[in-house]
């Protein structure tokens, strides 16, 4: 790859979303974490944040306007290393990030991505956390480790393969239409500072699993169905008149966003956005559900709606709006209004929430020594009070819940009702 | 280890309250002190900035609001050789600015020292151009007309503060907004000589006291129905 094609890109078509739909006080963040045996060295971890963005030239950006579209241009500043705060995954200000869309935080032992979605999504963001851990590990403890899979070779030069738009690369002809019902939101008090809540439930997998397993579901599906009842308990608790028999037509839809990675179905091996999402839910209007009858209405909408041919359709919609001609020759700061508009009615309206399942990390024996722990969570969404992610490490799930209201009704209700389908969980917390 | 006995979850160690539910966790066995070391998150909290969002605004509408008074005198003091009509401009740019900029600029601006504000700055605006354009209106007109409507805002500041029912709120308006014009027909009716009584002013008057006498009764309503049910209950 020549100098100048390197020296800037364009944003994927996911991406194109996240700058027009920011705000002052909001950016898609997510953060993932790995935590060492020893506290981290800042000094080393610099050396290995600047080996990692040789080989991550997509992460050593920064986020400019053209004319037409955003684009990212190549960014020579050195990277942010910073401590880590108690509230993490507030945005970005460029002015304080020497332009870049991501940061790097420690505290402790642990080392913490915190990246903007414009960048990659919760897989390549993973990809970047291992490679980095690695890279500190190799220079800090002087080990080798075997590259491969997720944890890339930082001597390789950057592979193009990986920076390509999966959505350009294998989007169909048909669209599929995107109107779907609006979900029940969770409302509460906001904080006036801002602060965002985390609440982290640390769960044994095999016990999850085993629950699981005798319904017959994946972890995510049953995860799914929890958080769906956990809502729905809280809307008729909330909403007294509804929960009545005459007033249950008001019951709105609960619906979970539950984002799905399009590598798994389509054949690239692109490391930016490249993932999709479905929304299963329940109807509450039609009367009281049971775990079973949950577990199968989101096994089968989920099984419907994961095949290549829904999601390629899915997003062959959004490549086709961004291929638009009208929209193309449209002025930046128009296409920001419209995109804007079209996130405010759209976006976060259709879900409850939004639960980002990253599955299990898995590390090379020879790093597995030194990382004891891996965590991903996600920033606060747009509009929604409480956002979900959760990964596994080392036969622990970590289940993080951002939040950004004062009352923890979500994280009450979903976590006992864990504890009482026999699931144990332990709870740690940012609070105050 | 402790778990919360309200929600049936285990605690981390550093936790004081559980993050689920609130319950304070006492827990008799573990009294050592946890090492703050060892908590998941470190004790510095990132700040959203607000106020420096606010300053900049402030500084950019002040410069803005600058630029026609500056043009006017230019024009002014070109074509008339001294400082004749654009000494209105000036007076009305100032005076927009203390009522938006200022409330704006502070971050919880002070409503009666706003009121105040406001109401010494018009007085103050209108007696320039009386004494500028040699008028006589400003006592007998002016003066009292500007007071009534600072009185009638500060009756409905009294009222926002103090009251929270709604009807309430919009008797309280209403009488206040009749008064307002009473008041007004009044002066206008001393400064052109004719005999104090109450003109067209009687005809907006009228309305709004029975309007909020309705609003005051329909705010008793629920009272009213309630001690009802206390009295005749079987």
């Amino acid at each position: 790859m020549s100098k100048a094609e390197q020296s800037w890109m364009r944003l994927d078509n996911a991406a194109k979303i996240y700058p027009a739909s920011m705000r002052r006080d909001w950016m898609a963040m997510f953060r993932l974490s790995a935590t060492l045996v020893e506290p981290v060295d800042p000094e080393v971890l610099r050396a290995a944040l600047a080996r990692t963005l040789t080989r991550f030239p997509w992460f050593a950006v920064r986020m400019r306007r053209g004319m037409f579209w955003y684009y990212l241009e190549h960014n020579d500043a050195p990277p942010i290393v910073e401590e880590d705060v108690r509230n993490p995954c507030l945005p970005m200000r460029a002015k304080d990030s020497r332009g870049y869309a991501f940061r790097v935080r420690y505290y402790g032992n642990r080392i913490a991505v915190e990246i903007f979605h414009v960048l990659t999504d919760g897989t390549g963001g993973l990809c970047f956390l291992k490679t980095l851990v690695a890279e500190y590990l190799t220079l800090r403890y002087g080990i080798s480790i075997p590259r491969g899979g997720d944890v890339l070779d930082c001597d390789d030069p950057p592979d193009p393969g990986e920076m390509e738009d999966g959505f350009l690369a294998c989007a169909g002809n048909v669209t599929r239409s995107r109107s779907e019902a609006d979900s029940f939101h969770l409302s509460g008090t906001r904080e006036r500072d801002g602060f965002i809540h985390v609440t982290t439930g640390v769960i044994p997998v095999d016990a999850l699993k085993a629950r699981a397993e005798e319904k017959g579901v994946s972890l995510t599906v049953y995860l799914t169905a929890v958080l769906i009842l956990a809502f729905d308990a809280i809307q008729r608790r909330k909403h007294p008149l509804r929960n009545t028999p005459r007033g249950a037509k008001r019951l709105k839809p609960v619906k979970i966003c539950v984002p799905v990675n399009l590598r798994r179905f389509f054949p690239t091996r692109t490391l930016r956005n490249f993932a999709n999402y479905v929304n299963p839910g329940i109807e509450p209007s039609y009367g009281v559900y049971t775990l079973d009858e949950v577990l199968s209405i989101v096994m089968h909408q989920m099984g419907m709606e994961l095949t290549p041919k829904v999601l390629g359709a899915k997003f062959t919609t959004n490549v086709r709006s961004e291929q638009n001609a009208v929209l193309r020759v449209a002025p930046l700061f128009l296409k920001d209004l419209a995109m804007r508009a079209a996130f405010y009615m759209t976006g976060d309206k259709k879900t409850a929430t939004c639960f980002s399942n990253l599955g299990n990390a898995s590390l090379p024996a020879e790093m597995a020594l030194f990382v004891t722990r891996m965590e991903f969570m996600l920033g606060p969404l747009s509009r929604n009070p409480v956002a979900i992610g959760t990964l596994s490490y080392d036969g622990t799930m970590y289940i993080n819940i951002t939040r950004t209201i004062r009352e923890s009704d979500l994280e009450r209700e979903f976590f006992t009702r864990l504890v009482k389908l026999g699931v144990p969980v332990q709870i740690e917390s940012n609070q105050r | 280890m402790s778990y919360c006995v309200n929600c049936g979850v285990e605690l981390e160690a550093s936790l004081k309250r559980c993050p689920l539910c609130g319950t304070e966790i006492i827990n008799p066995n573990e009294r050592s002190v946890p090492d703050p070391a060892a908590r998941p998150f470190p004790s510095k909290v990132e700040l959203l900035e607000r106020r420096a969002a606010r300053r900049f605004f402030t500084v950019m509408a002040t410069l803005m609001l600058l630029i026609p008074p500056i043009v006017c005198l230019i024009c002014d003091v070109l074509g008339a050789g001294a400082i004749t009509w654009s000494a209105y401009v000036i007076g009305a740019t100032a005076m927009a600015y203390v009522y938006v900029l200022v409330p704006f600029a502070a971050e919880k601006p002070h409503p009666w020292l706003c009121l105040a504000l406001d109401c010494a700055v018009t007085l103050l605006f209108l007696y320039a151009i009386a004494a500028h354009s040699a008028g006589d209106w400003f006592l007998p007109l002016a003066l009292p007309l500007t007071l009534s409507a600072a009185a009638a805002l500060a009756a409905a500041l009294l009222l926002f503060r103090k009251c929270r029912a709604k009807f309430v709120r919009l008797a309280g308006l209403l009488a206040a907004a009749g008064l307002l014009c009473a008041a007004i027909d009044l002066t206008v009716s001393l400064y052109t000589g004719r005999s104090p009584v109450l003109y067209w002013s009687l005809f907006v008057l009228a309305p709004c006291l029975i309007l909020a006498l309705v609003s005051l009764v329909l705010n008793r309503r629920v009272q009213f129905k309630e001690e009802m049910r206390r009295r005749f209950f079987i």
